[in-house]
């Protein structure tokens, strides 16, 4: 896809040239999106068993809690915990490269800044599911 | 000085929510990190990490708790208002949203902090 040239008059008010690149942001813009619906979903389930039942029942949860969790609902509870983490971190990660794309023009130093940004989601990712596979008594 | 820049800014709630909502949203991002980091603890076993959960329990930590809470609650609202006028809706309102938001996220904050102080006995945010 090309950058294409239009000219628009909805946004000052005036008639402007502007140039629409296909690296626009439209993927990260949507994706952002996705997992904010993702994470209202995920985080108020999460937050309802990990958050709300521990206060109520007056003790913190303990290792053994979430073990059978995953035992008595394999699937759905494994699906929750997982989508979570990939929400939360590529919401999390990718709202930090945007206050850096509204702060920084330069190019090369925004690039770096995703390198950056893509190798902490993948060390967390990673990292994250190891302490699931261990929650679930299924290290590798 | 750009015309339309002083045309539209006029100091109005909308900043305000712009900018609570990105700090909020890189601090907890910040957190999130730091909770997958601390959470590794599962890896070491069932010992570690039922003694990292206990750790939590402190006066400080269930303070903070309820801080990022408060973040979340607020960060999770003025989200939904983003949602809303993404999909064209509620653009006529923005400033009535905004307060919602806050009210709403204040609300539930203090029923979690109210919940969160009375139903723990008094022994377990200190030592067990």
């Amino acid at each position: 896809m090309a950058t294409q040239e239009r000219i628009i008059d909805n946004v000052t008010g005036h008639p402007q040239r502007v140039r629409i690149s296909p690296r626009s942001g439209t993927l990260s813009w949507a994706l952002q999106r996705v997992t904010s619906y993702g994470l209202l979903v995920f985080l108020t389930v999460h937050l309802l068993l990990n958050y709300y039942v521990p206060i109520l029942r007056g003790t913190p949860l303990a290792f053994e809690d979430y073990s059978q969790r995953f035992i008595a609902y394999p699937i759905i509870y494994a699906v929750n915990e997982w989508g979570l983490l990939i929400c939360a971190l590529f919401h999390g990660l990718n709202g930090v490269r945007n206050v850096v794309y509204d702060m920084v023009t330069n190019s090369a130093v925004r690039r770096i800044f995703t390198v950056l940004l893509v190798v902490i989601g993948v060390y967390f990712l990673v990292d994250g599911s190891l302490t699931l596979l261990a929650l679930m008594r299924m290290e590798p | 000085v750009n015309k339309t820049f002083g045309d539209r800014y006029r100091g109005t709630v909308g900043m305000l929510a712009w900018g609570l909502h990105r700090v909020s949203g890189l601090i907890l991002t910040v957190y999130v990190l730091f909770y997958i980091y601390s959470l590794r603890a599962a890896q070491e076993g069932a010992q570690s990490f039922n003694q990292m959960m206990q750790g939590y329990q402190t006066p400080f930590w269930r303070f903070m708790g309820l801080l990022l809470l408060l973040m979340l609650l607020f960060h999770t609202f003025t989200g939904i208002r983003v949602l809303l006028f993404d999909a064209g809706r509620g653009l006529g309102s923005q400033r009535a949203l905004f307060w919602i938001a806050f009210v709403l996220s204040i609300a539930i904050f203090l029923f979690s902090a109210v919940i969160g102080f009375t139903n723990l006995p008094p022994a377990a945010g200190v030592s067990r």
